[in-house]
């Protein structure tokens, strides 16, 4: 920042660290740009059952494609034996190359009829 | 030598600087969302004509008047870099990063705001100190044979962009803008555009702002530098707008609109925040 006079080993610090976040972005962008096969967004979504609810979930989605999905929409079907004896539907605005979110369900009123929850659809943009 | 207090407080000016230039843009959740939907060939595109506009804006306006090219490239890196290891700290003291997220999402995100707010930190470490020199002498040493007038006219156009940079970055990424465009009529639009060029021929040539033009009204003149002011600010717009992708997929008519409604925060920013930019000093 200071250029008249000789740099202060301050100066000379921050420079030498500005040059390695400079040159670490740049490569990592360039290394981005190469091995980025732009694949579509592919969701994976597993189902947990939470022990302290008593008909309530921890869903977990996954985005292991290489493009962001923008406003996922995903239906869940509650089945007990197979019937479906309920539905409820979640939004996320995006979900990131390689990164997890979490969302926690609970139904009321079923009276215990809650044995599992099966993924009805997943909708989502390409940004 | 210089002192490392005497840099501390250098560097202690261009952060403030650029939080004030950029806060707006970091808590904006489209700036967010930009910094994982973009693809890397746009950011690395941003890094690029970040850094050049560092170095016009470091070489042309700097407060030093007897720098090398060198010195202007070493002073372009060290405002990168103290505005990444700044903009990382703060997303994460907001709660925008944790170490949970992957890799391209914390890049991402720190990257699209790194650059808005190393331009703030060049500017607040040139402008909010007091030991500025005056605006003329920046590049004498880089090139020394240019006109005067040749030199002026640059510093002019690096000190538009910049300054419509500044302005328009806090609102292109954000939903609004397509909005306002989809939703004037005609009529909102062509009075924006007059508006537009209304607001620079007053703030240029009629304000009285310290650095704007006092005594010197030929028409001629007024009308080549305002229609090089808008169009620079119109320019800045369009390729914010087709950076954060408000381009994609929409009709030539409401791109027109978005870049119309952003020019305003754009000719500002080329005109008054020019005046700005150069003379606090």
């Amino acid at each position: 920042m200071g250029t008249q006079e000789k740099p202060s080993s301050l100066e000379n610090a921050v420079f030498y660290v500005g040059l390695l976040v400079f040159m670490g972005l740049v490569g990592y962008l360039v290394f981005q740009i190469f091995s980025n096969d732009a694949l579509p967004a592919d969701l994976t979504v597993h189902f947990e059952r939470l022990p302290e609810e008593e008909c309530g979930f921890e869903v977990r989605v996954f985005n292991k494609g290489e493009t962001t999905a923008e406003a996922i929409d995903i239906v869940m079907d509650l089945e007990q034996s197979g019937e479906k004896v309920g539905e409820i539907e979640a939004q996320i605005d995006y979900l990131p190359i390689q990164s997890e979110r979490r969302l926690r369900v609970k139904f009321e009123n079923t009276n215990g009829r809650c044995d599992s929850l099966v993924l009805s659809s997943v909708v989502f943009m390409e940004p | 030598m210089r002192s490392s207090s005497q840099s501390l407080k250098e560097y202690g000016r261009g952060i403030i600087g650029g939080l004030i230039f950029s806060l707006p843009i970091i808590y904006t959740m489209e700036m967010w969302w930009a910094g994982f939907t973009l693809p890397p060939e746009k950011l690395l595109l941003n890094v690029v004509v970040t850094y050049l506009l560092l170095l016009g804006y470091n070489n042309f306006c700097g407060i030093h008047h007897d720098h090398t090219f060198w010195d202007v490239c070493r002073e372009s890196v060290e405002e990168i870099g103290i505005a990444f290891l700044a903009t990382f700290l703060f997303l994460w003291l907001i709660g925008r990063l944790d170490l949970s997220m992957s890799i391209s999402e914390m890049a991402g995100k720190t990257i699209v705001e790194t650059m808005i707010v190393a331009i703030g930190i060049s500017v607040g470490t040139e402008q909010l100190g007091t030991g500025g020199g005056n605006d003329q002498g920046g590049s004498e040493a880089v090139n020394p044979g240019k006109s005067h007038q040749d030199r002026e006219f640059i510093t002019m156009l690096v000190l538009s962009v910049c300054g419509s940079v500044l302005f328009i970055a806090p609102v292109a990424a954000t939903e609004e803008i397509l909005i306002i465009g989809i939703e004037s009529s005609n009529v909102q639009l062509l009075i924006m555009v007059l508006l537009s060029v209304l607001l620079a021929v007053v703030t240029i040539f009629f304000s009285d702002f310290r650095g704007s033009v006092d005594g010197d009204r030929d028409f001629l003149k007024m009308v080549s530098h305002t229609v090089t002011v808008y169009l620079i600010s119109l320019l800045v717009a369009f390729v914010f707008l087709w950076f954060y992708g408000n381009t994609n997929g929409f009709s030539a008519q409401i791109i027109i609109s978005q870049v119309i409604v952003l020019g305003i925060p754009g000719i500002l920013g080329a005109s008054a925040g020019r005046l700005l930019l150069r003379s606090i000093k």
